[in-house]
């Protein structure tokens, strides 16, 4: 076994088993903001190490990349832009369970995706929950994706792309899009979307064993920082109860050993139904969000390509 | 700088003097025996460089090797652990003149277990001893096994590289004028489209490309052609009529002397209505996709090449 993938394994195991650890020792309640609040930062500070080990270990230099930072409104925005950049614009919501910030990892597969495209890349630094519920995230990415039409990007050379609570606010914000009469971008990439905050699907029980990484026993802390007092029916949460008419053409990206592989199955199957125009690729060997390890999976280079070229064949 | 790359530019660099070496005698023509004997120092290389590939690199897992004889034709069979309904046809490179067995299976096999698709890799005749339309006659003899063996043209891709692109786009033009069905979709890597050496590159990248390179750069007309005109579009699909091909993929290097070719049939294809993607990797060179266990790129480029093949053949 390589020693990256070993290591990386090492770090998402720790932080499933704090999880579930913590889940029992409150019989998976969380009873108060305040406490949610100091177990998110706590997971703020593993992750942060997480992330200067990982710089460390790899530290990629991205020579020809021009990283800024903009204030969108309130929203800080890093701006990515790779040299003689095109007229495409990529809107690219990073993950992190609605709690965790723009990681070292995000902004590198970012810098990646710039280069391959030759699109100028905008990473919302969007605000968090617990102290953020919903729908603030949603509110700064649609105020990041309106000032992007106002830059003058054609909607139609803009693709709205991000994994897992990234992939949710993806598919959320081309739903309150429609709901507000604003054009829809020319593409969408969900990855390792959440789209079902219901979490009844099979997956979230069997594949419960195999993930490395999410726990089913983080649901009711994630559900308690970001939905909040929102009902989980609510589409701009669960975007598979939403009207997908109309959604613009998806490339839905998932692993196969994820507890919400099935929310991205599902959504698909429902997008196919309504006539949108879905391409969805399921690495059965992979992990939630594996295209940010870039280093460590042969199939995150894969998912790289295949995006690149989505990217370019839709916009 | 990786080490990986560094091993692959090395064995490129041999082959390019290697190619530089192949010329006309001064006295000019060219006998089957000269000819032959110019390859052979090459061909026991690249088999002794093949093999140690095959060894560093290795197939890929659950992928099962088998060789087959298709028509006649000699050919590698790729099986992936769970096969869909669709097969590609890989026709491999080496400037119609060397046999890349060890090379083609490594590729074969993961572009066998990404695309979830049995890969048939042909080991089609060779120039000198069988020049044109040989090799082309070969691949057209796999392409009608396939359609006999109940695959739908619609689930058929035909992908090469090198030499190999070449035949990729003639066999779809030997298809249309034997008017049998068209495949699904046809990804050339790094074409050789006019035997005529009409693209600028041939001069103005010869300086930047590690491993193309020839001193004598009409070698192949006597080479693989032997007197038959070069303006065939069998030889030189740039020639040829391109209405009604299929979707194709395009994927080429920045740094290689047959850059022209892929810009120039892919204009010329779009001109004529063909639906064209075209993949140029600045940084890159001849044939980079298929250096899979050597390059990142090689990867994403198969990322690539996956979901064209998912978007374009269902």
């Amino acid at each position: 076994m390589d020693f990256r993938r070993a290591i990386l394994f090492f770090f998402l195991l720790q932080s499933r088993e704090s999880t579930v650890r913590r889940a029992a020792s409150n019989s998976g309640r969380v009873h108060n903001l305040e406490s949610a609040i100091s177990e998110a930062e706590e997971e703020r500070k593993r992750f942060e190490y997480f992330n200067r080990f990982s710089r460390l270990l790899i530290a990629t230099k991205f020579e020809n990349i021009k990283e800024s930072m903009i204030r969108v409104e309130t929203v800080p925005t890093v701006i990515i832009e790779p040299p003689n950049p095109g007229d495409k614009a990529i809107l690219y919501i990073h993950g992190g369970a609605f709690m965790m910030g723009l990681s070292n990892g995000c902004l590198s597969f970012a810098s990646r995706i710039a280069t391959s495209t030759h699109a100028k890349v905008f990473c919302p630094d969007y605000r968090l929950a617990p102290e953020h519920p919903f729908p603030a995230a949603l509110e700064d990415v649609f105020s990041v994706y309106k000032s992007m039409l106002q830059a003058g990007y054609d909607p139609k050379k803009i693709t709205i792309m991000g994994e897992s609570a990234g992939g949710n606010l993806t598919l959320a914000l081309l739903l309150l899009l429609k709901q507000e009469n604003y054009p829809q971008p020319g593409a969408a990439i969900p990855i390792s979307a959440g789209t079902d905050f219901r979490f009844k699907s099979e997956s979230i029980k069997t594949r419960s064993r195999m993930d490395p990484w999410i726990s089913p026993s983080a649901i009711p802390r994630m559900v308690f920082s970001y939905v909040r007092d929102a009902s989980v029916e609510n589409p701009f949460l669960s975007p598979i109860l939403g009207n997908l008419h109309g959604l613009p053409p998806l490339l839905i990206l998932v692993g196969g050993k994820e507890v919400v592989h099935d929310d991205s199955i599902n959504f698909a199957r429902k997008a196919i139904a309504s006539g949108v125009d879905v391409t969805l690729d399921v690495q059965k060997e992979m992990i939630h969000a594996y295209h940010i390890f870039y280093d460590v999976f042969d199939e995150s280079k894969m998912a790289l390509g295949k995006i690149a070229l989505f990217i370019k064949m839709k916009t | 700088m990786n080490i990986k790359k560094t091993i692959l530019l090395g064995m490129m660099g041999r082959a390019k003097r290697g190619f530089k070496k192949i010329t006309r005698p001064a006295e000019g023509g060219l006998t089957l025996e000269q000819a032959i004997a110019r390859v052979t120092p090459m061909r026991e290389q690249t088999e002794f460089g093949g093999k140690l590939m095959q060894r560093v690199i290795g197939l890929a897992d659950g992928v099962r090797q088998e060789t087959l004889m298709l028509d006649g034709v000699k050919t590698f069979k790729a099986t992936p652990e769970k096969p869909n309904d669709k097969a590609i046809i890989y026709i491999h490179g080496g400037a119609f003149f060397l046999g890349l067995m060890y090379i083609q299976k490594i590729f074969a096999s993961y572009v066998a277990k990404a695309t979830e698709a049995t890969v048939f890799s042909i080991d089609y005749r060779l120039a000198p001893e069988h020049p044109f339309p040989a090799a082309l006659d070969d691949c057209f003899a796999v392409y009608k096994d396939l359609l006999k063996q109940g695959f739908d043209p619609k689930k058929i891709i035909v992908m090469g590289d090198s030499a190999g692109g070449n035949m990729t786009l003639t066999l779809l033009l030997k298809l249309k004028l034997e008017k049998l069905p068209l495949p699904g979709a046809a990804i050339p890597l790094s074409p050789a489209t006019d035997m005529n050496y009409s693209g600028e590159s041939i001069t103005t990248r010869a300086d930047v490309d590690p491993v193309l390179g020839f001193d004598d750069p009409e070698i192949l007309k006597y080479m693989l052609l032997r007197g038959h005109s070069s303006d065939d579009p069998l030889a030189s699909p740039l020639k040829g009529d391109l209405k009604g091909l299929p979707p194709l993929m395009i994927m080429v290097g920045g740094l290689e002397i047959l850059y022209s070719d892929s810009i120039n049939f892919a204009e010329k294809a779009k001109a004529a209505g063909v639906d064209v993607t075209l993949d140029i990797e600045e940084d890159m060179f001849h044939v980079y996709p298929t250096f899979y266990g050597f390059l990142d790129e090689a990867k994403v480029a198969l990322g690539k090449i996956a979901l064209f093949i998912k978007m374009k053949t269902g």
